[in-house]
């Protein structure tokens, strides 16, 4: 790899790690204040979706309104254990910051089944925080997105995720001028697929087949991958 | 040439784009957008469906009109309303009804438009499951198939839903959103018809199978394989469904129709059945 490829490289590792701390930090600010919002109201009992909804609200909002990132939507998804009853998502999208509505999972039951969402699924089994996709948002945004969750632990107990969504078209838009200086370069997750192209023959969604070089974020699970005749 | 080539396309695309918009009101709209919900499963029998104030805000109406369309769905049958607290709209549980709702559907539509419901449904799973075989990870594979297994002896309601589900999750596999969208269009037009088979274990274990083997051969990435799986399967259900039509045609009235109904349940094996009351 040549010194000024090397380089283009790594600022283009850090320009998306960078965007990514963007998107946690609000998160990240925001979660002790949830704990403890949380931890107050539930030593009086499991709370409901209309209740979570109000306590949650402001919050979601002022993330939304405060990153410079350009964020889809944000909110918190409760575990079982805190939302006994109603829609455990108290979640906002879109340009009109609408609530995800309770009724799109179905009433007085989670129709929802959590655990088949790896925002919800990966942070509830490694209590680590996650990147999900790109993945096809056909319940919320209904576009190629991308959702970072941090988990909200409680004594030690998964109660939670705190999400914010970011759809890859808005991330291309950042990346995608120093990306097309590197030959057939590509961003992609830990599965290899793609996130962000500049290779002719690959595009958001698929995967990357082997024989290619990669650079890994040093935060983050996702890497660069280049062909390696170009390398 | 190249000009009367041209010429039907355009003007088969101004046809579309002034064809009627329709003179339903809105009341109807809504009562249709409930009754698919219903009859699609996504709410199913003895579930509370949102209260009028958030249908009204939902759907954008004045809560006036979803009284009104509620109002229909109850005087057919569909809904209970029940007072005080705890109180709101449910789907009514008396087994059937949703069954001979569905049965009208089918029995209103044309062999032939059933035939053709039948291709672009085929033809729109298939292309999903294509791009899944080359975009799907063993980890997303894994999901779906887990959702599933575990659902293969729940009751035909929360069945189907569980199936509607499985089949949403391998169509958005593809990574495509626009694949997914007319997925949804599809299945929710689709879905009313296919939920008919349910009334026989023997067809839901079918519907199992086959999308357990259109999971295995995503994950093998044999996208012929995939298609024809899709195709076999789809292709079934269309021929299960126009026989029952034709049963459906030969009734005279909701009695005989009921009857028929209940004949075909009861076609389903004996020894399923045990399995299924358990």
């Amino acid at each position: 790899m040549s010194a000024g490829q090397d380089e283009r490289c790594e600022a283009l590792i850090a320009q998306f790690d960078d965007f990514v701390d963007g998107i946690f930090a609000p998160l990240e600010a925001w979660l002790p204040r949830l704990q403890q919002q949380l931890t107050e109201r539930l030593a009086l009992g499991p709370i409901t979706g209309a209740q979570l909804t109000a306590m949650v609200e402001d919050e979601a909002h002022a993330v939304l309104e405060s990153t410079d990132r350009p964020l889809y939507g944000a909110g918190f998804c409760a575990a079982d254990a805190v939302v006994a009853e109603g829609n455990p998502l108290a979640w906002w999208q879109g340009p009109d910051r609408a609530l995800l509505a309770s009724s799109t999972f179905g009433p007085g039951q989670a129709a929802i089944d959590l655990q088949r969402l790896e925002w919800y699924r990966v942070p509830a089994e490694t209590h680590e925080r996650h990147i999900a996709g790109p993945f096809v948002d056909y319940l919320c945004s209904n576009e190629i997105t991308l959702t970072a969750a941090i988990p909200v632990m409680l004594d030690g107990q998964f109660s939670g995720v705190l999400c914010a969504d970011v759809l890859v078209a808005s991330l291309e838009n950042l990346l995608l001028p120093l990306l097309q200086t590197l030959e057939g370069a590509a961003l992609v997750n830990s599965s290899g697929r793609v996130v962000v192209s500049a290779h002719h023959e690959y595009e958001t969604g698929d995967r990357f087949a082997g024989g290619f070089e990669k650079v890994r974020s040093g935060r983050y699970p996702f890497e660069l991958a280049l062909p390696a005749a170009a390398v | 040439m190249e000009v009367a080539s041209v010429a039907p396309a355009s003007s088969r695309l101004r046809t579309a784009a002034f064809a009627p918009i329709g003179d339903e009101g809105r009341a109807e709209l809504v009562e249709t957008r409930l009754m698919q919900a219903i009859s699609t499963g996504a709410f199913i029998e003895g579930e509370r469906l949102p209260s009028e104030n958030e249908l009204s805000q939902l759907f954008g109406v004045a809560v006036v009109t979803v009284r009104e369309a509620l109002g229909t769905l109850r005087h057919r049958g569909l809904i209970d309303t029940k007072r005080g607290r705890g109180g709101g709209s449910f789907v009514r549980s008396s087994p059937g009804v949703v069954e001979e709702v569905n049965a009208q559907a089918l029995l209103a539509m044309p062999r032939v438009a059933l035939a053709d419901l039948g291709v672009l449904y085929e033809v729109i799973v298939a292309a999903c499951a294509e791009y899944a075989c080359l975009r799907a990870t063993e980890d997303e594979l894994d999901v779906v198939q887990r959702v599933l297994v575990e659902a293969r002896d729940l009751p035909a309601g929360p069945w189907r839903r569980r199936i509607t589900d499985v089949q949403l999750e391998l169509a958005a596999l593809s990574q495509s959103v626009r694949l997914t969208s007319e997925h949804v269009r599809m299945q929710t037009e689709f879905t009313p018809l296919l939920a008919l088979q349910d009334m026989q274990v023997e067809q839901r274990h079918l519907t199992h199978d086959s999308l357990l083997a259109q999971i295995e051969a995503t994950r093998e990435g044999d996208i012929a394989k995939t298609r024809e799986v899709v195709r076999a399967s789809v292709r079934s259900s269309v021929r299960w469904l126009g026989g029952l039509r034709t049963e459906l045609l030969g009734a005279s009235g909701s009695a005989e129709l009921r009857a028929t109904l209940e004949r075909y349940r009861g076609q389903a094996g004996a020894a399923s059945f045990k399995g299924e009351a358990a």
